[in-house]
């Protein structure tokens, strides 16, 4: 995730969009087609159906730091988003994750997605270790995936002029691509970008 | 605060035993200056008196001809039926946290302060005391710092993305100690060695009473005063807030630009300013530093001014079982726009 964070930092410093396209680019020709895949999911604006209420969220953070209800009530108002909130108030100062740093993924498959269905007990117990173990942005990250809220300053045409560049094909051809219901998986993505998929293309007008 | 050794008048903090102000906000006849920031040195006293290492941006501020009574730290200046003596707050060059002594209780009063270490001024101290007042401006616990080493290392490696793509880099901050302290830590860096840091005018008018008093500061020179064909691209500038964005920076060409700012801990500020870059860097103490120093001082009651004094105050009561309450003040700790 250490690198989808530094991607989400390069998309949110700046306004340009040439610098946002090549941040892009940048990131799909540096990562696993498995990685490519739930990027593109998040970057052309699908959301996951939230896991844990921003409220929640607060109260785990309530738990974990020990400081009083209206403290983080005060600490909220300031920020006005409890994703950010909470990665400020739980933050340890780390530079790097503590132990094996986990890919965007994998964070998302056996992380992320495994917690839906879990008890709130186990699901405040394993945020909470995931908080003692990242650095900030990344548990700012974490925090808006969890809580649905993940958006980022792109539109879906800067995502296609990226996959575009990255994979040499026409951008219409990546648009038809994107279209209707897929699953980011590293076989789609790869298939995203085959020159030689041309497969769905037949029915593009 | 009736009868007690400070109390807050309309024209500020008084010490009636001594008869003498803390940083008023209007001219009286005996003011004690903590620092030479605006907010807390106003001009039209008639008596003036400050720590002796802020003297020289205390006249720069307040005119050459000002009379100001300096005093080394820590030494005991007998007012009236009051003893003051000034000790160091850390926040800029000859900052200082007045102590006022009257019938063996001790007010320490902060002015503005920071914990951390820093090569433009004086390494903080916490004065014990009976009754402290303190700033509040960071006061919430989403406010802690970063060591300064590691900040220092994202803005030398911006710095140089920038140079890379041919682009001048310009670091917003207040022009009266952020500035001196970027340029004193910059100092410190080989990648900054033998290089020249260029300044807009309002932070190189401060930079010699840096550089009188020892500071060990890169080469500066004003942006201003190069010749019309020199490229600022790969080069490192330094400006206060209020030039962002004015006709200043056409001269420079092509920039990526950062604020320094304790406010950029939170995106939202970030993002509103419109800065590509935003460096936590701040010269208040963060929210453990204002605990550990109020702990530090053993004070039995503090009152809390400006920032988030009401946070503060409240918390020490509910939390810490310190007898606190916010206080009114005209300070305005590390506004956005200075």
């Amino acid at each position: 995730m250490q690198r989808f964070s530094r991607l989400y930092a390069d998309l949110d410093r700046t306004t340009k969009t040439n610098a946002k396209v090549q941040a892009m680019v940048d990131y799909f020709r540096d990562v696993p087609p498995e990685d490519a895949a739930w990027a593109v999911f998040f970057l052309t604006g699908q959301r996951l159906k939230r896991l844990i209420s921003g409220r929640l969220l607060r109260e785990w953070a309530l738990n974990a730091t020990g400081y009083p209800d209206w403290l983080v009530t005060d600490a909220h108002a300031a920020v006005g988003d409890s994703a950010e909130t909470v990665s400020l108030l739980v933050d340890q100062g780390l530079v790097e994750p503590a132990g094996a740093a986990r890919s965007l993924s994998a964070w998302m498959e056996d992380g992320i997605l495994p917690l839906r269905g879990q008890s709130a007990d186990i699901q405040e117990r394993t945020v909470t270790a995931w908080w003692n173990h990242l650095p900030r942005a990344e548990i700012f990250l974490l925090n808006k995936l969890l809580t649905g809220a993940f958006r980022v300053g792109v539109s879906k045409l800067l995502v296609v002029r990226a996959l575009a560049t990255v994979s040499d094909l026409p951008r219409p051809a990546i648009s038809h691509r994107l279209m209707g219901q897929w699953q980011p998986t590293a076989a789609w993505y790869e298939k995203l970008l085959d020159p030689k998929s041309a497969d769905d293309d037949r029915s593009r007008p | 605060m009736v009868r007690d050794v400070v109390t807050l008048t309309p024209k500020g903090l008084y010490c009636p035993a001594g008869d003498f102000y803390i940083d008023p906000w209007k001219p009286v006849e005996r003011a004690l200056i903590t620092h030479a920031h605006a907010d807390h040195a106003r001009p039209g006293s008639s008596h003036y008196h400050a720590a002796k290492s802020g003297v020289g941006l205390l006249k720069k501020r307040l005119g050459q001809d000002t009379a100001i009574q300096a005093h080394a730290y820590g030494t005991r200046v007998p007012l009236g039926d009051a003893v003051a003596s000034f000790h160091p707050a850390g926040h800029v060059l000859g900052s200082a946290q007045v102590r006022i002594e009257v019938d063996g209780e001790v007010w320490v009063i902060s002015g503005d302060y920071k914990c951390d270490e820093d090569p433009s001024c004086e390494t903080f101290e916490p004065v014990p005391c009976d009754v402290f007042v303190t700033e509040a401006t960071f006061a919430l616990p989403i406010y802690r710092w970063d060591p300064i080493e590691q900040v220092m290392r994202e803005l030398m490696r911006w710095w140089q993305a920038n140079a890379e793509a041919g682009r001048a880099s310009v670091v917003f901050c207040y022009a009266l100690g952020k500035a001196q302290r970027l340029l004193a830590e910059i100092a410190r860096h080989r990648q900054a060695a033998d290089r020249v840091i260029y300044l807009h005018g309002a932070v190189d008018a401060l930079m010699p009473a840096y550089r009188e008093a020892g500071i060990a500061l890169p080469e500066t020179a004003t942006v201003l005063d190069q010749p019309k064909d020199k490229s600022f691209a790969g080069e490192l500038v330094i400006a206060p807030p209020s030039a962002f964005g004015s006709p200043w920076m056409q001269r420079l060409g092509d920039c990526g630009t950062a604020f320094a700012s304790g406010w950029m801990r939170v995106r939202g500020h970030r993002r509103r300013r419109g800065f590509d870059e935003g460096f936590v860097l701040s010269d208040h103490a963060d929210w453990p530093g204002l605990l550990q120093t109020i702990e530090a001082t053993g004070a039995k009651k503090v009152y809390a001014t400006h920032g988030y004094s009401d946070t503060l105050a409240r918390y020490l009561k509910e939390s810490k079982n310190i007898d606190a309450e916010p206080l009114a003040t005209l300070f305005e700790g590390e506004g956005d726009d200075t």
